[in-house]
C-alpha cells in the first residue's frame, strides 16, 4: 500500500483543472435586489411589458417565501442582497455573427476547457449556444436548424423575436410561485436557451449549450424553455464547468420542458461546476428547478444527468405525466467527494391513464461527502394502469461519507403498479481482489467497478457525452480511494 | 382536546397527586414539553400523511379514574369473546386502569410486575426527556399517564409461557387513556409478550400508549401486538427500545381495527451484535387510516435489522408506511433489510410509503424495497382455471399475501387466532373461509 499512498496523495492534491478566470470587461449591476433592480434587468434586456410585470409578480411573491430547509444539506445562509443579479460581456451591443467575430479571449476560455467550439461543432455536428455568464454570445448552425423550422436561440432573442411563444409557455410548467429558488429565478433570470421544435419535425442534430459561470459575485439565473410540438423529437445537451473561486456562487436555474402529443424530449446534463477545494471551501451552490410536462398523449420526456460538480446540488428533474400513455424517465449518476453535498432525485407525477415512468439513480459518495436521493412517485386516481419502476443504488467509498435514500411513494389508484428498490454497499473486497489479481492498479480497478456501477445510466447519454462523463467520473473520484 | 383544555386539565390533575408523588416533576416537565411542541401537524415531515385533527377536535377526558362496575362488566363480556388464549397469564388494562380480578399472572419465576413508584423511578432513570422532545404524544402520555406498569425479568430466565397484555376500550364518556409500560429484560433472559387491543364498535376513545424497552446482553424479547379495536377508536403509540450486545428484539404488528391508528417504533441497536426483526400486517378499509412509522438506529458495529410490512387497503382506506434505517458512523458491518408491500383492493384506496435509508459508513449491507399494486392477474387466472370463482380467488390471494408475514408469529394459538381474524376481515370471506 505504500506506493499506493504516494500515488494517492498526489492524486488528492490534484487541483480542479478548469479553474481559471478569463478577464473580460463586464457590465455589472450593483449587488442587491429590489423592484428597481428587477425593472433594470428587464429594461437592460429590452423586454416587453408583460415580461417585466411577470418578473415583478415573481419577485413580490418571492419576498413572502422562506428558503426551504427540508433537504439533507448544510450551508451558511445566503445573503441575497450581496449578490449581483446581472452581468453580461461588455461587447454585447455588437454581438458576433460568426465565430470569427467572437472575442478571442472567450475562444481561449473554451480552448482551456478542451472544447474548441468550432472544431467540436463541426466534428460532432452539434450546434452550440454558448452561454458565457448570462448572455449568449455565439450561436451556430442556426441556418440548418432554420431550414426545418427549429428555433434554437438565447432566451432574450426568443423574447424579442417570438414573444407569442414565450408568453404562451413561460411559467406553465414551473410557475413563478413554485418554490423559493424558482421564484427568485423568475424575478431575475438573466438569459438561457429557448428551443421550439415545430410539428412533426425531428431535430436534425443534438442541441447543446455550454454554461460557464465566470464573473465573481454574480449569481447565474438561467432560464431554459423547450417546446416540442406534436410529433416532434429533440435531444438537448447541457454541460458545465466553472473557474476556481473561493466564495460560494449561487446558481438557481429553471428549466421547463413541454412535450405535446407524440413528442419526445431527451434532456442530458453533465454538471461539473467547481465543487470547492478539499477542505470544503468555495464551490457552487446549485439550486435548480427542472421540470417537464408530458402534456400530450404518447409524449415522452427523458432526463439523464451526470452530477459530479458543485459544492451543493439541490435538483429534482421531474415529469408531469398528464397525457395518456406518456412516459417519463430519469437516469442519474451523482458523485460527491470531499465536502460536497448532493440532494437530488426526481418526481414522477402520474395523472394520465397508462402512464409509465422509470427511475434509475446511482449515487456515489466518497471523502466526507453527503449524497442523497430524494424522489417522489405519485399516482393520481385518474392514472389507471400507471406503472413505475425505481431503482436507486448507492456506493460508499470511505467511512466518513454518507449516502441516503428518501423515496416517497404515494398511490391512489389500485390498478397502478409501483416498484421501488434501493441498495447501499461499498465496493466489495472480492471485486477489487479479482481486478487486482489481473494486474490492474487499485485506482484503475475502482474506476472500472464504479464505471460498471454507472453503466446503466451512461449508456443513455449521447455518445460524446458518455465519453466525457466517464472521464469526469474518474477525475471526480481521484484521491477518494484508500 | 385542544392544547388549552389539556393545560387546564393537567393543572387540576397535578393537584390531586400527593406532594411526595415521584411522578410530579417528570409530569410537569413533560407537560411543558408538550405545551412547547403542541400536537404534531402535517407540516412535520414525520406526520405529513397523518392528520391528528380528529383527536384534537374530539372531546376526551385524559385524567385516569378508577373503574366503574359498568366498565368492569363490559370488559368481562369482551374478554369472554375475544381472548387470544384463555389459559394464558395475563394483565388487563381497562381504559388504562389495571383490572385486578382478571390478572391470572401466576408466580412466574424471575418475573416481577412493579407498580407506580418503581415505574416512575425507572421512567426518570431512562432519561426520557429526549423522547418527549421528539415525540409530543409521548410527552402527553407522561403528563397524564396512569400508574404505569414495569415488567422486569431477572437474569438468565427463560419464560416459556407468553405473557398477555390486554387493553380494553369501553363505552363510557370518551376517554384519552395514557397507558405507560416499561419492560426490562435481564441478561440472557427470554420473554414473549402478546399485546391485544380490543373494544366495541362505535367507541370513540383514544389510547395513547408509550412502551419503553431495555434489553440487556444476550436477551431475547418478542412482542406480538394485535389491534382489533372497534371502528371509531383512535390509537397512537410509541415503542422505544434499546438493545444491548447480542440481544434480539422481535416485533409483530397486526392492525385490523381503529379509525385513526399511528404506530411509532424506534429501536436503537446500541451494542455490537444487537438485532431486531419487525414485521407487520395492516388492513385499512372504510375510512380507516393506519400509519406505521419505524426507525431503526444502527449505532454499533455488526448490528442487524430485518423489517417487512404488508398493507391491504380497501375502499376509502388509507395506509401509511415510513421505515427509516439509520446506520451511524462507526457501525461497521451493519446489515439492514426492509420491505414494504402493499395491495390496493378497490377504488378510493390510498397508500403512502416511504422507506428511507440514512447511511454514514461504508462497510454496510443495506437494501429496501417497496411495491404497490393490485392482485396479480396471472395468479388470479391460475386459481380461476382450477374452477374457483373470482371473488374466492381474490380473497384467497389477499389472505396469502398477509399470511406470508403472519406466519412469523411463533406462538401457535396466537398465530391461528390472528390469521383467522385477518381472514375474517377480508372481502368475501364467507366464500372462501372454509377453504383455509
Amino acid at each position: 500500500m505504500s506506493t499506493q499512498s504516494k500515488e494517492l496523495s498526489e492524486l488528492i492534491e490534484k487541483k480542479y483543472q478548469h479553474g481559471f478566470v478569463t478577464d473580460i470587461e463586464q457590465d455589472l449591476i450593483p449587488p442587491g435586489l429590489d423592484e428597481d433592480i428587477v425593472r433594470l434587468i428587464s429594461q437592460k434586456k429590452d423586454e416587453p411589458e408583460f415580461l417585466t410585470e411577470w418578473r415583478l409578480k415573481a419577485y413580490r411573491h418571492w419576498l413572502t417565501m422562506a428558503e426551504p430547509e427540508w433537504s439533507h444539506v448544510h450551508y451558511t445562509p445566503i445573503d441575497y442582497q450581496s449578490i449581483s443579479y446581472f452581468a453580461s460581456p461588455k461587447n454585447q451591443d455588437d454581438a458576433p455573427k460568426s465565430l470569427d467575430e467572437v472575442d478571442p479571449k472567450l475562444l481561449e476560455t473554451y480552448e482551456k476547457l478542451g472544447i474548441p467550439l468550432h472544431e467540436r461543432a463541426k466534428l460532432a455536428g452539434v450546434a452550440v449556444d454558448a452561454v458565457f455568464d448570462s448572455v449568449s454570445v455565439a450561436t451556430t448552425f442556426k441556418e440548418r436548424l432554420a431550414d426545418v423550422g427549429v428555433i434554437f436561440c438565447s432566451f432574450s432573442e426568443a423574447v424579442r423575436n417570438h414573444p407569442a411563444l414565450v408568453k404562451q409557455y413561460l411559467g406553465t410548467v414551473v410557475p413563478q410561485r413554485d418554490n423559493f429558488f424558482a421564484a427568485l429565478n423568475s424575478a431575475v433570470f438573466s438569459d438561457g436557451s429557448f428551443v421550439y421544435i415545430p410539428k412533426g419535425v425531428r431535430c436534425p442534430m443534438e442541441l447543446s449549450t455550454y454554461f460557464r459561470i465566470n464573473a465573481a459575485n454574480t449569481g447565474q439565473f438561467e432560464r431554459t424553455l423547450i417546446i416540442a410540438d406534436e410529433g416532434s423529437h429533440v435531444s438537448y445537451l447541457e454541460g458545465c464547468t466553472a473557474p476556481m473561486r473561493d466564495e460560494n456562487q449561487l446558481h438557481a436555474a429553471v428549466v421547463e420542458l413541454v412535450a405535446l402529443e407524440d413528442a419526445e424530449i431527451k434532456y442530458s446534463t453533465v454538471q461539473n461546476w467547481y465543487p470547492g477545494d478539499e477542505h470544503g471551501v468555495g464551490g457552487i451552490y446549485n439550486f435548480v428547478t427542472k421540470r417537464g410536462d408530458c402534456r400530450g398523449a404518447n409524449s415522452k420526456i427523458s432526463w439523464t444527468q451526470v452530477e459530479t460538480g458543485s459544492a451543493i446540488t439541490w435538483k429534482y428533474p421531474s415529469c408531469i405525466l398528464r397525457g395518456e400513455n406518456s412516459i417519463g424517465e430519469f437516469y442519474s449518476v451523482a458523485v460527491t467527494n470531499n465536502y460536497q453535498q448532493a440532494d437530488t432525485g426526481t418526481k414522477m407525477i402520474h395523472i394520465g391513464p397508462n402512464t409509465r415512468s422509470t427511475i434509475i439513480s446511482k449515487g456515489i459518495s466518497a471523502g466526507k461527502a453527503e449524497n442523497s436521493y430524494r424522489g417522489l412517485v405519485r399516482i393520481m386516481p385518474s392514472a389507471r394502469g400507471a406503472r413505475n419502476y425505481t431503482q436507486c443504488d448507492s456506493l460508499l467509498i470511505g467511512d466518513q461519507c454518507g449516502a441516503h435514500t428518501f423515496p416517497y411513494v404515494e398511490v391512489r389508484e389500485r390498478s397502478a403498479r409501483v416498484e421501488h428498490e434501493a441498495t447501499t454497499s461499498k465496493i466489495s473486497e472480492d471485486q477489487l481482489f479479482y481486478c487486482r489479481q489481473r494486474g490492474l492498479t487499485e485506482e484503475d480497478a475502482i474506476n472500472m467497478i464504479v464505471n460498471g456501477f454507472c453503466r446503466e445510466v451512461f449508456k443513455k447519454l449521447p455518445m460524446e457525452f458518455a465519453v466525457e462523463a466517464q472521464a469526469l467520473l474518474n477525475v471526480s473520484l481521484e484521491g477518494a480511494v484508500g | 382536546m385542544t392544547p388549552e383544555t389539556l393545560h387546564s386539565v393537567f393543572e387540576a390533575s397535578l393537584n390531586q397527586l400527593e406532594v411526595s408523588d415521584p411522578s410530579r416533576t417528570l409530569r410537569s416537565e413533560a407537560m411543558a414539553s408538550f405545551n412547547k411542541l403542541g400536537y404534531p401537524t402535517k407540516k412535520h415531515e414525520n406526520w405529513r400523511y397523518t392528520d391528528l385533527k380528529p383527536i384534537v377536535k374530539a372531546k376526551l377526558d385524559p385524567t385516569p379514574k378508577s373503574l366503574t362496575t359498568d366498565q368492569i362488566k363490559q370488559s368481562n363480556r369482551l374478554l369472554e369473546t375475544s381472548l387470544l388464549d384463555a389459559d394464558a397469564a395475563r394483565l388487563v388494562l381497562v381504559d388504562g386502569v389495571p383490572l385486578s380480578n382478571a390478572q391470572t399472572l401466576s408466580d412466574i419465576q424471575g418475573l416481577t410486575i412493579l407498580g407506580h413508584k418503581q415505574t416512575w423511578q425507572r421512567i426518570g432513570e431512562l432519561q426520557s426527556m429526549e423522547l418527549f422532545q421528539r415525540h409530543p404524544l409521548a410527552a402527553l402520555n407522561t403528563a397524564f399517564a396512569s400508574s404505569g406498569i414495569l415488567i422486569k425479568l431477572s437474569e438468565n430466565t427463560n419464560v416459556e409461557q407468553p405473557l398477555h397484555l390486554v387493553f380494553i376500550s369501553t363505552q363510557t364518556t370518551n376517554k384519552a387513556t395514557q397507558p405507560r409500560i416499561l419492560i426490562d429484560i435481564g441478561a440472557g433472559s427470554k420473554l414473549t409478550i402478546v399485546q391485544h387491543f380490543i373494544g366495541e364498535d362505535s367507541v370513540a376513545n383514544w389510547t395513547n400508549l408509550v412502551t419503553q424497552i431495555t434489553q440487556s446482553r444476550e436477551s431475547q424479547l418478542t412482542i406480538y401486538r394485535f389491534q382489533e379495536y372497534g371502528n371509531e377508536q383512535f390509537h397512537t403509540e410509541l415503542l422505544d427500545a434499546k438493545i444491548a450486545q447480542d440481544a434480539k428484539l422481535k416485533l409483530g404488528y397486526v392492525d385490523l381495527g381503529g379509525k385513526l391508528v399511528r404506530n411509532d417504533v424506534q429501536v436503537n441497536l446500541a451494542e455490537p451484535g444487537a438485532a431486531c426483526e419487525i414485521f407487520g400486517v395492516f388492513l385499512a378499509t372504510q375510512g380507516q387510516h393506519v400509519d406505521n412509522h419505524t426507525r431503526i438506529d444502527h449505532t454499533a458495529p455488526q448490528t442487524t435489522s430485518r423489517e417487512a410490512f404488508r398493507g391491504i387497503i380497501g375502499e376509502h382506506g388509507r395506509g401509511v408506511f415510513n421505515g427509516k434505517v439509520i446506520v451511524h458512523r462507526g457501525a461497521h458491518g451493519a446489515d439492514a433489510q426492509q420491505s414494504s408491500d402493499n395491495l390496493l383492493l378497490s377504488e378510493h384506496a390510498e397508500i403512502d410509503t416511504k422507506p428511507e435509508l440514512e447511511i454514514y459508513t461504508d462497510d454496510v449491507k443495506c437494501a429496501h424495497g417497496a411495491t404497490v399494486g393490485e392482485l396479480d392477474a396471472e395468479q388470479l387466472f391460475y386459481i380461476r382455471s382450477r374452477g374457483v370463482d373470482e371473488d374466492t380467488a381474490k380473497g384467497l390471494l389477499t389472505f396469502a399475501f398477509a399470511n406470508d408475514v403472519l406466519r412469523r408469529i411463533e406462538v401457535p394459538e396466537v398465530r391461528e387466532r390472528v390469521a383467522s381474524c385477518v381472514a375474517g376481515q377480508l372481502p368475501d370471506y364467507e366464500n372462501w373461509g372454509g377453504l383455509l
